[in-house]
């Protein structure tokens, strides 16, 4: 009987402890999804900044707009990282903000299979905007992030 | 014994049992939260802020030559005491150093890490400066411009992470308002002791900064805290006027507006570092 009891202790205390592994499953390590990404910053840009985008997938679909301002002439690279999305994301730019006039799609990100990081290069000036366009979900619970480093290069003298 | 042990078990395991279905109540009550703060959050916008590095890099290599009793005075330090002030001047530190490390005045810049040392302390930020062992690498790095410029973005990088992991996002907004500031007034005063056609060319294309800085400014003031600052950051877009983001024209500032603009982001500065005499 003694070791029924143990036993049944034993068993609830192992289902619990997964089910707080699970949960953390889709926690994101920011720094080091940053950091795989500086590696595509060499040779030739020098970081800027990052930013880190953490969301929680709903049953409705979500638009995010990130607004980057630009310097004339110079050159910029976008560096993502997709390892901390659970579930697909659409990740695009835009050379105006949400809801203007003649807005034009800069670029799209196709996954491919195994890969992670991505790159988009600009040739625009003044501000890009960046969307992130996290798709609905039945499933409860789920969370993500994305990752965005951005390097320069001066090319004015 | 037996009996009483199973009983104690039985309790133990109804009780837990109670204790997470409870919890999961809990958690749903929070999903039905979140699903509406997110559905709320789909006209969301955010803002990159470019370094403070890239801005001074972008001066320098328009003309920004160095003169050195401009920047902030170091002992300055001590009189601020509102973390509002501390943060709008860690802003205007980091912008000094990097004017010094763009001009390899090295001692200079080391002596500026060690200002930003003590406004961290005060915001509680001492790990960023101090982990990093910047002034030995500044030191190891004396006269080599690429390098100096390297260990800024890396310091750079560490403010960021710092600000990210501790859910200060949006200090970084009002940091990065005191660099730009005291950036603009070392483009402005440099411009006005020698004009520079490309520096004033690039004075204006602040404009495209300022724009979104106010923005990010308003969205992290959910306390009224920089209604000053977002009143005097409008007083100076003001002097942008004629800009138009969505114009592919090149826009540059004519002589009387950048005279403009040069008194007021000089009298704001001199706000910042609560300096009246200059």
């Amino acid at each position: 009987m003694k070791k029924t009891i143990l036993y049944s202790v034993l068993a609830f205390v192992l289902f619990f402890s997964t089910s707080a592994i699970q949960n953390n499953n889709n926690e994101c390590d920011i720094r080091t999804i940053k950091n795989e990404c500086l590696r595509s910053l060499k040779p030739d840009y020098l970081y800027d900044s990052y930013k880190a985008t953490r969301f929680l997938y709903t049953n409705a679909e979500q638009v995010m707009e990130i607004e980057a301002p630009l310097f004339k002439d110079e050159k910029y690279r976008f560096i993502f990282n997709i390892a901390g999305l659970p579930k697909d994301i659409e990740v695009k730019f835009f050379d105006k903000k949400k809801g203007a006039k003649d807005r034009k799609q800069l670029y799209s990100l196709t996954k491919e299979e195994g890969k992670n990081i991505y790159i988009f290069e600009p040739e625009v000036s003044k501000k890009i905007y960046l969307n992130y366009i996290i798709p609905r979900t039945t499933q409860q619970n789920l969370s993500g992030c994305m990752v965005s480093v951005i390097g320069y290069h001066l090319t004015t003298e | 014994m037996q009996k009483i042990t199973i009983k104690l078990a039985a309790f133990i395991i109804i009780t837990s049992f109670l204790t997470a279905c409870g919890g999961n109540q809990d958690e749903k009550i929070e999903e039905v939260t979140e699903v509406i703060t997110a559905t709320d959050s789909t006209n969301q916008v955010d803002y990159i802020l470019p370094s403070p590095l890239q801005i001074a890099e972008l001066f320098k290599s328009a003309g920004l030559t160095y003169i050195g009793d401009i920047t902030s005075p170091k002992t300055k330090v001590e009189t601020f005491n509102s973390k509002n002030d501390q943060k709008l001047n860690f802003g205007v530190y980091s912008a000094d150093m990097a004017y010094c490390i763009m001009n390899n005045q090295t001692q200079e810049s080391i002596n500026y890490l060690n200002t930003l040392r003590l406004l961290s302390e005060k915001l509680w930020m001492t790990d960023i400066l101090s982990s990093m062992g910047i002034s030995t690498r500044l030191e190891a790095n004396i006269g080599n411009e690429d390098s100096l410029t390297y260990i800024m973005a890396d310091l750079q990088m560490q403010l960021d992470d710092y600000l990210d992991e501790n859910g200060m996002g949006y200090t970084g907004s009002i940091i990065f308002a005191g660099a730009w500031v005291e950036t603009m007034y070392l483009g402005s005063k440099v411009n006005e002791s020698k004009q520079n056609d490309k520096l004033i060319s690039r004075l204006s294309e602040q404009a495209v900064i300022l724009n979104s800085l106010i923005k990010s400014v308003k969205q992290s003031d959910e306390e009224n805290e920089f209604t000053e600052l977002i009143t005097d950051l409008e007083n100076i877009q003001k002097h942008f006027s004629r800009f138009d983001e969505e114009s592919s024209e090149n826009y540059v500032m004519n002589k009387e507006e950048i005279n403009a603009l040069t008194t007021d982001i000089t009298n704001l500065r001199n706000k910042i570092i609560g300096d009246k005499s200059k």
